[in-house]
């Protein structure tokens, strides 16, 4: 039976085509189901203290620092307008916020695209959350935000007691609650 | 020397279709980098649709990788997709000029690159592959019969089927969305 040589060499392509998938999915699912299913590398260790850092105002472009560690706790939200799942952290986050949630608690989102970028996320436009962008990416190096949405809570002593991906509220409602039980074993 | 073009030709739809359905399984994540080169003056009502054109993109990747897989006679389907070829090319360009270090998405959920150098590579070679599919072979060599069509169809589904869901795996992976990477904050 005599085959095409159009469907010899488009059979070949397919093929290295499925391959080239299973290689992608292996790559990038093999890599992260091995390490329990979260980046080992995403977030500060959990009991370590967190470091100070500043930070520019967004909007606005005034310096401030954040000092973990004075007596309130403070959920750090690593967060970007190009990220889809941060843009639903960012809108869980306001939300819980108003309804009160989150009454103690000083949450602050870091972003490390440029602030023009906020405009092109209306979950980022709509927020009333405070918005700060890291002087250098050295100064938080500490937290190991090498992704996107990351979450830390810090305890009001300054000490990280929980950090990870989340976006849903009842995630941010578990990263809340490991600081505010530190409070109230102080109290 | 038509081996080659046919490997050329056959290539390029295979990744038109692994593209496409990627793209289409994480819509929210491709529009997120599309919005990034939408301007910011833009009435709301165009901006909001793009999710829209996010669908009508990955739509166009997988139209023309089944067509120019499938019907290889058609002629001006190669004219078609060089000029899908040369918007990838444009679009990388443009992403490293204004945002370099920013996700690309071009394929989805299945690569984390983001705009650079080898972006630009990458479309460059794209379009060089594009270039060579456009010249002219013997026609009698692109005549298939009926049941070469249906196989060639049946194919490019499972194709596009298979990269939609490697994408939606790897985006439910464990749960959440797999952390995007974060770009430097430099600059």
């Amino acid at each position: 039976m005599h085959i095409p040589v159009y469907l010899e060499v488009a059979q070949w392509a397919l093929l290295f085509g499925l391959g080239a998938l299973v290689v992608v999915v292996y790559r990038q699912l093999g890599g992260l189901l091995g390490r329990g299913g979260h980046p080992a590398d995403l977030g500060p260790v959990v009991g370590s203290a967190a470091a100070p850092f500043r930070y520019e105002r967004v909007p606005g472009g005034q310096l401030s620092q954040l000092r973990p560690g004075g007596g309130q706790p403070v959920l750090l939200a690593f967060v970007d307008p190009t990220c889809p799942a941060c843009e639903q952290l960012v809108s869980n986050l306001t939300t819980l916020q108003a309804d009160g949630e989150l009454t103690g608690l000083r949450i602050l989102l870091l972003i490390s695209d440029p602030p023009s970028y906020l405009t092109i996320s209306a979950a980022f436009q709509a927020t009333t959350l405070e918005i700060g962008r890291p002087v250098s990416a050295d100064e938080v190096a500490g937290y190991r935000a090498t992704g996107t949405p990351l979450l830390v809570a810090v305890d009001g002593t300054g000490v990280v007691r929980s950090a990870g991906v989340a976006r849903e509220a009842a995630e941010i409602r578990s990263f809340a609650s490991t600081v505010r039980a530190r409070e109230s074993e102080a109290v | 020397m038509t081996v080659v073009l046919f490997a050329a030709k056959t290539a390029l739809a295979v990744l038109l279709l692994i593209a496409g359905g990627a793209k289409l399984a994480d819509l929210a994540g491709f529009g997120a980098a599309i919005r990034i080169f939408v301007p910011a003056g833009l009435p709301s009502g165009i901006a909001g649709r793009v999710t829209a054109a996010a669908a009508a993109i990955a739509a166009t990747e997988l139209a023309a990788g089944a067509i120019s897989l499938c019907w290889p006679a058609l002629r001006w389907m190669n004219l078609a997709v060089l000029a899908l070829a040369c918007g990838f090319a444009v679009v990388a360009i443009l992403g490293y000029a204004r945002h370099r270090g920013r996700p690309c998405r071009c394929f989805g959920a299945l690569t984390r690159r983001e705009f650079g150098l080898r972006t630009i590579a990458q479309a460059l070679l794209i379009l060089a592959v594009a270039v060579l599919a456009t010249r002219p072979v013997p026609p009698g060599l692109l005549q298939l019969g009926l049941t070469a069509h249906l196989l060639l169809v049946a194919a490019a589904i499972i194709m596009a089927a298979a990269a939609f869901t490697a994408a939606k795996a790897l985006l439910a992976s464990d749960g959440v969305p797999l952390a995007q990477a974060r770009p430097g904050m430099a600059g």
